[in-house]
Order: C-alpha cells, then sequence, then structure tokens
C-alpha cells in the first residue's frame, strides 16, 4: 500500500516539497533550503533525500527537470503541489486547534492544569525560607 | 623497529549480512583498530590496514523499486554516490541488498535523518528477503522430496556423514536465513514506529557463535558438493574380489548351494570375477553390508538342479527401525523395473516380506527384514520354475539362520 506510507507527510517529506514549490531544484538546493528555511532545525541527510526524491518520483509528486553534470534537477508536478497543500492544511488545522485550545478550552479539559498549579501553590516555599542556592 | 603487518586482512561477518545495525556497528569498529573496509566479499570481508581512525559506516538501500527477481546493482547511479559524496559519504562496496557508505567527517550529517523515510528505503531488502525465503523453502521441499523418493534412506545408510554434513548445511542455512528475515523486519518495524537505528549495537554477544557456524559451513560445503558428486559419478569398480568357498559358508543368507542339493560349479565360458563376487563395508548405521554375486549352475552327476544368478545386497543396521525404513529402499537397486507385486507364501518369523517380478516376468526381487537386518535377493526365472512359492521359503530360511544373536 505505498499510498499509504505518504498519507501524512514527515516533516523531511514536507520540506523537500516546500522546497519544490519555490521552483526547480536539485538535491542539494534542497537540502540547503530546508537548513536555512528552519534555521538549521530541519537536516536533510542524503540518503533520506535521495529515497524521498524516487520516492515522490514514483507516486507522481515530482518529474525530473532536467540534468546539469550528475546533478538531477525536479520539479512539482500537480499532485504533489495537491499533497503538499493537503499536509500545509492540516498542519494550520492542528496549529489553528492548539491555538483555540489555549484560549477556550473546556472545562472538564483544564482539571490536569488546575492540579499542577495547585501542586506549584501547596510546593512553593513558605515565606521567610532561605532561598534555594 | 617497524613491524611488518599485512596491509589486506581478511574476516568473517560477525552477524548476517540483513542485520544492518550490528554490521555497521561490527565496521565502526574495526576502522577504530586501524581496518578499513574494502569490499564485502561472498566468503569474508576484506579489510585495509590503515592508521585508526573513527568512521561512520551506514547501510543504505541498493534499490529503491524494480525487480526484486534481478538482483541489485553493483554500486549506485552517479547521481546518488555525487549526492552522498557532497555530504562527505563515500561509497565503499556492494553488501547484498544494501551499499556500504563510509564518512570519517564527524561534523557530516547521516545519511538517513528520518527513520520513517529509511524504512520506506528497506522495502525493497525486506521483499528481497522474503523471496529468497521462498527460494530457500522451495528448494528445501525439493529437496526432502528427492530424499523420500530417490532412495534418500539408502543413500544415507550408505553415506551418514555425508548425509550429517548437508544436514548441519541445510539447517545453518534455514537459520541464518530466519536471522536475516527477523533483522531487516525488525529493524523496518522499529525505524516506522520512528525510532532511530542503534549504530553501536552489541554485535560482540553473538558473534562467536555465528562465527563458528559461518565458518564451518563455509568450509565443508563446498567439500561435501565435491564428496557428492564423486559419489554420484564414481568409476565402476575396477575390479570384483572372487568369492572363496569359505566366504560363501559364512554368509549370513543362502547361496545356490542352500538352494539344490550338489556342487557348485562356474561357467566354463564366463568364468569372470565380477559375476561370483562379494563386497563387505560397514558404515555409522550399518555395520555390515554385504554385496554378494553368484552365476553358476548346481551340478549332481551330470544333471544341472539350478542354473541361475543370485545377486544379494544385505544390510545389517544399527537398529530394526532403521531396517524397516531401509527396505524400501532396496527396491529396484540393480536399476531394473520390478513392476508386477508378487504373492508370497506364508514366511514365518519374518518381519516384513515383498515380492515383484521385472516386465518381462523372468527376473524375481524378493525384500525381507528381519528384526535389524535387511536382505534383497534378485534370481532368474525365465521358464516359471524357480518362482517364489519355490525359493522364497528357501531363502527366508537361509537369511533367518544367518541371524547372530544380538549383544
Amino acid at each position: 500500500m505505498p499510498k499509504q506510507a505518504l498519507e501524512n507527510l514527515t516533516e523531511s517529506m514536507f520540506y523537500v516539497l516546500m522546497a519544490l514549490t519555490r521552483g526547480d531544484a536539485c538535491g542539494a538546493e534542497i537540502t540547503a533550503f530546508a537548513a536555512q528555511v528552519s534555521g538549521g532545525a530541519v537536516r536533510l541527510g542524503p540518503a533520506t533525500l535521495y529515497t524521498l526524491l524516487a520516492r515522490f518520483e514514483k507516486e507522481g509528486f515530482l518529474t525530473e527537470a532536467g540534468t546539469v553534470g550528475c546533478k538531477r534537477y525536479y520539479r512539482l508536478t500537480a499532485a504533489g503541489k495537491a499533497a503538499y497543500e493537503g499536509e500545509h492544511a492540516r498542519l494550520q488545522r492542528c496549529l489553528d486547534d492548539a491555538a483555540r485550545a489555549a484560549i477556550t478550552a473546556p472545562a472538564s479539559l483544564t482539571k490536569g492544569a488546575e492540579h499542577n498549579e495547585n501542586e506549584r501553590e501547596t510546593n512553593r516555599a513558605p515565606s521567610g525560607a532561605l532561598p534555594a542556592l | 623497529m617497524k613491524t611488518s603487518e599485512r596491509q589486506t586482512v581478511r574476516r568473517l561477518a560477525p552477524c548476517p549480512p540483513y542485520d544492518v545495525e550490528a554490521c555497521e556497528s561490527w565496521l565502526g569498529d574495526m576502522a577504530e583498530q586501524g581496518l578499513m573496509l574494502e569490499l564485502w566479499g561472498l566468503l569474508d570481508v576484506r579489510f585495509r590496514r590503515e592508521e585508526p581512525r573513527p568512521v561512520r559506516y551506514r547501510l543504505t538501500a541498493a534499490r529503491l523499486e524494480g525487480n526484486v527477481l534481478f538482483g541489485p546493482p553493483d554500486a549506485p547511479d552517479a547521481g546518488e554516490e555525487a549526492l552522498y559524496a557532497e555530504t562527505g559519504w563515500h561509497f565503499i562496496c556492494r553488501q547484498r541488498e544494501f551499499f556500504i557508505y563510509a564518512c570519517d567527517d564527524p561534523a557530516a550529517p547521516e545519511l538517513h535523518t528520518d527513520p520513517a523515510v529509511q524504512a520506506l528505503s528497506l522495502k525493497m531488502a525486506c521483499r528481497s528477503a522474503v523471496y529468497y525465503w521462498i527460494g530457500w523453502l522451495i528448494t528445501l521441499a525439493v529437496q526432502v522430496s528427492n530424499f523420500r523418493s530417490l532412495n534418500g534412506i539408502l543413500f544415507l545408510v550408505e553415506y551418514p556423514l555425508l548425509n550429517l554434513v548437508f544436514a548441519f548445511c541445510l539447517a545453518w542455512f534455514t537459520l541464518d536465513w530466519l536471522h536475516n528475515l527477523y533483522s531487516i523486519f525488525a529493524l523496518r518495524r522499529k525505524l516506522k514506529r520512528g525510532l532511530p537505528p542503534a549504530p553501536h549495537k552489541n554485535w560482540r554477544r553473538s558473534a562467536p557463535l555465528y562465527r563458528c557456524a559461518n565458518g564451518v559451513y563455509r568450509l565443508i560445503f563446498p567439500c561435501a558438493i565435491v564428496l557428492l558428486f564423486f559419489v554420484i559419478f564414481r568409476p565402476d569398480k575396477p575390479y570384483y574380489q572372487r568369492t572363496t568357498e569359505e566366504e560363501k559358508a559364512a554368509m549370513p543368507f543362502a547361496t545356490m548351494e542352500d538352494l539344490a542339493d550338489g556342487t557348485f560349479v562356474l561357467y566354463a565360458e564366463e568364468d569372470d570375477a565380477f559375476y561370483n563376487s562379494m563386497e563387505t563395508r560397514r558404515t555409522l548405521l550399518a555395520p555390515r553390508i554385504i554385496e554378494f554375486r553368484e552365476r553358476g549352475r548346481i551340478v549332481q552327476g551330470d544333471d544341472v538342479l539350478l542354473d541361475n544368478y543370485l545377486a544379494v545386497d544385505y544390510y545389517e543396521m544399527l537398529t530394526p527401525w532403521l531396517a524397516q525404513k531401509l527396505a524400501p529402499g532396496l527396491y529396484g537397486l540393480d536399476d531394473t523395473y520390478y513392476t508386477q507385486p508378487q504373492t508370497l507364501p506364508a514366511l514365518p518369523d519374518v518381519d516384513t516380506a515383498r515380492g515383484w517380478r521385472n516386465t518381462d516376468g523372468d527376473r524375481c526381487e524378493l525384500i525381507l527384514t528381519a528384526g535389524r537386518r535387511a536382505i534383497r535377493i534378485t534370481w532368474n526365472d525365465p521358464d516359471g520354475t524357480l518362482g517364489f512359492d519355490r525359493l522364497a521359503p528357501q531363502l527366508a530360511e537361509g537369511f533367518l539362520q544367518g541371524a547372530q544373536p544380538d549383544v
């Protein structure tokens, strides 16, 4: 079931597609883009990148745009763009949900937070005690 | 003083080739001892001696798609090699379904940074391992079928050591492939769960056993094949030892002289040792094997009482069970088609008795077992006067009388 494995894109898959939304790119450029845009948080290993490019090509997410020397350039297809946008929307929903949850979470789901607050109160050092070193 | 050390060192791998983590860990440890991988061969692994230094070795899937019936390429394509080289990883050699890359730059990124993607890359390797396993199971089934249909038990009795060697090889190959299958699927499952591989896996624990069994297998398997060919295509015996009268008298079965009351006379024109010979030998499973051939006439004065060719294959086994199992294997031992089963007269004290005539009906075969002994006797009966009714009781009696008490 090859499609199933790509239903939810992993971080590296997402960044590879993201790099190609900006235009054709070779492997080294994709790696550099991912590192740059993530502030160094996302480092694509060459084998990970190579596997992904082969896999995305097989899935029809990208095509080869040409070769310069031994560098292959890749181009995002409509299917690849759709996959990227779908994942983008899913992640956006998650972020929106997280933001909403922080503001308007139901009381039943915040008992844990109340409990944590109470624990902090209990463990608070008594007034007049020496501060911990 | 500088010691002279060989620049090329060969080692047996301490783990199955599909155990990616153990292979990577072992290669890294070897580099720290100054042994840099050169080639992962079929029989052993070749290293080049250099200054000890930390080197990371990684195995990547040699093919990401394609047909598993065809082998993976020997080297990665130029694009892959160039891409990996840009980050400091250099292709060393292929090992089964994997390419081995090495990197001595500690700052270089890992080849795989996403376990989920690495799991995807292992799909073909897993499939290939399964296909190899299925292929091996089919081979094993054919071997077992051949053993059962092609006088396998007789082969076992005649060449027990050779069979033992083959049994070890089959068992080791089966276990080795099971280990391979387990290793590759366990790694893939782990990666799918998002866990990274362990590049410092402890390979030492099982290494002595693996190396020992693998070494023995690689040593004895070619020997066994050569020996098997020698057994199958062995030249005919150059000469036969003529049987003496004393030897005949000591046979644990009936000879022609026991079948008719007279004197045994060789054919004058065929005074050939081939037709009047015996060979005695022993194997681990059969303490006594006799091949006895007798051709001539029993005469009384001018009367010819019996004119025949008697061939006997006699096996004294270690246990009655083995004798029982051997008996079916004795059928048609002389490559004659004994197609007509015969009804035998009552043969008391014999455990099993079977009789056949050949397609032309002029040659008879009788197979008997009693205790831990089995015998196959063939003789000519061109005119139907020496049938089973007449000779089987005499032959059975001679066979039973020849039994020696078990010690």
